[in-house]
């Protein structure tokens, strides 16, 4: 029988798998399709982990919560970099922003 | 135009927009209800509150109806913002358009995004720069038609200066030869008959005759000997043609005769009567060249009339894939005349 330590550290491995998974993709394959999926995927993958977070984290915790939810934050600035920014330099960020906001949103979670 | 590019639809972009909107909305919402509750519920563990279990699912459904309130204002706000940054596209495409209502041509349609929109204005930009293209060949046909008529006009007029200073001398001399009578009229007709010719050429659209020729060096000897005849009374006139054997060619008549009657009128406004007059023909690497070189007299170039008649025979000799070089110092005129594909 699995207890909940198992699930956590599935969930957890299962995370860091998909997470690396859409980095890679969006960071080294050169096709723009590829690149945006990925791209869109880490944005939102990097919210989720800032809830995801918040439900792991004891109210006792307000640091921890505030750094999830500004990592989560990230993702969102990201986001609104590629869709309302005309700068195609903020178009380089936003990827850059995702893939930390997921990153140390993961660290945040589940260190 | 780009009809290979794969385009992206309008509609799977703002449905795009959609599900960006949706994301950034359901995580504010998630932030807002879940700090929310963490707070409350510290609230209420700090103040030692004590609230039943209906208190709590009401203030539960509170906190998550306020969360979802603002999120979905949130949503709208996001959502409209992108979908009006996405059809302002529009309003550019609808100035462009009218730009080019107001016939500025020139005006070319920014392309953004790759989608119906970046399509329409691709079309509009292949069709104004059809347009443009369109315009000036028209401009360049208007050109070059007012080219013809000038040249040509002027070309008419060394004939017309021959026929009447031929008629005037048999109007004003009394004690005259009959044989020397006939003589001029026969030369007034002949020249009467080559302002004919350029009438037609005129009345034609500038439109070519070009005929065979078995020995073109004849020909070209007869054309340098009339030109001599016209020059010899006022100029000593030298005719080489030892470097141009008998060869085949298709020529106008009417434009070789034109280059002649050109460079003779030339001659006779500007050039020096104490020098001679060369003229010089000859076959090299396969193109016709036909050289003249004259000392200059006193009298200036009007450079109008003069640009004319070099206008004149440029085209001539463009109209044979040949050029024009003339090479001018302060005592000598002289002009090389190529003619490459006859």
């Amino acid at each position: 029988m699995m207890n909940s330590l198992d699930l956590l550290i599935i969930v957890f491995m299962a995370m860091t798998a998909i997470s690396l998974l859409a980095i890679c993709l969006m960071f080294l394959v050169k096709h723009p399709t590829v690149k945006k999926v990925s791209f869109y995927f880490l944005a939102i993958f990097g919210m989720l982990v800032a809830v995801l977070n918040h439900l792991m984290t004891p109210f006792t915790f307000p640091g921890e919560l505030a750094i999830g939810w500004g990592l989560g934050g990230l993702s969102v600035a990201a986001l609104l970099m590629t869709l309302l920014g005309k700068n195609e330099k903020l178009h380089k960020i936003a990827p850059i922003l995702a893939a930390v906001s997921v990153v140390f949103g993961m660290l945040n979670a589940f260190m | 135009m780009t009809d290979t590019k794969k385009r992206r639809k309008l509609s799977h972009e703002i449905l795009g927009l959609v599900a960006a909107s949706f994301a950034v909305a359901f995580f504010l919402m998630e932030f807002l209800y879940l700090t929310a509750l963490g707070i409350s519920h510290h609230y209420i563990e700090v103040n030692d509150l004590i609230l039943n279990e209906d208190q709590y699912i009401t203030l539960d459904g509170w906190l998550l109806n306020l969360s979802l309130l603002v999120a979905l204002l949130f949503f709208l706000a996001l959502f409209l913002i992108l979908l009006g940054q996405k059809l302002s596209y529009i309003r550019t495409l609808t100035q462009g358009v009218e730009a080019l209502r107001a016939n500025r041509m020139d005006y070319e349609m920014p392309l953004e995004g790759n989608n119906e929109l970046t399509q329409l204005a691709e079309t509009i930009n292949y069709l104004s720069a059809t347009q443009r293209a369109v315009q000036e060949k028209e401009r360049a046909l208007a050109q070059e038609k007012e080219q013809l008529i000038r040249t040509l006009s002027h070309d008419i007029r060394t004939p017309l200066t021959s026929i009447l200073s031929y008629s005037e001398l048999l109007q004003t001399q009394e004690d005259y030869d009959p044989r020397e009578i006939r003589a001029h009229l026969a030369l007034i007709q002949k020249k009467a008959g080559q302002i004919k010719e350029l009438t037609d050429i005129l009345l034609d659209g500038g439109k070519r005759n070009p005929e065979p020729f078995e020995n073109a060096r004849f020909l070209l000897e007869q054309l340098a000997a009339e030109a001599e005849e016209a020059l010899e009374e006022d100029f000593t006139v030298e005719i080489d043609l030892s470097s141009c054997p008998p060869f085949q060619g298709t020529f106008d008549l009417r434009e070789l005769q034109r280059i002649f009657d050109n460079l003779v009128s030339n001659i006779q406004k500007y050039a020096d009567p104490a020098r001679p007059v060369v003229f010089r023909l000859a076959l090299e690497d396969g193109s016709l060249v036909i050289s003249q070189e004259n000392g200059k007299g006193t009298r200036q170039s009007p450079a109008e009339s003069h640009q004319m008649g070099l206008n004149s025979i440029r085209r001539i000799a463009h109209s044979y894939g040949g050029t024009v070089e003339v090479r001018e110092d302060e005592t000598t005129f002289s002009i090389s005349v190529v003619l490459s594909e006859f």
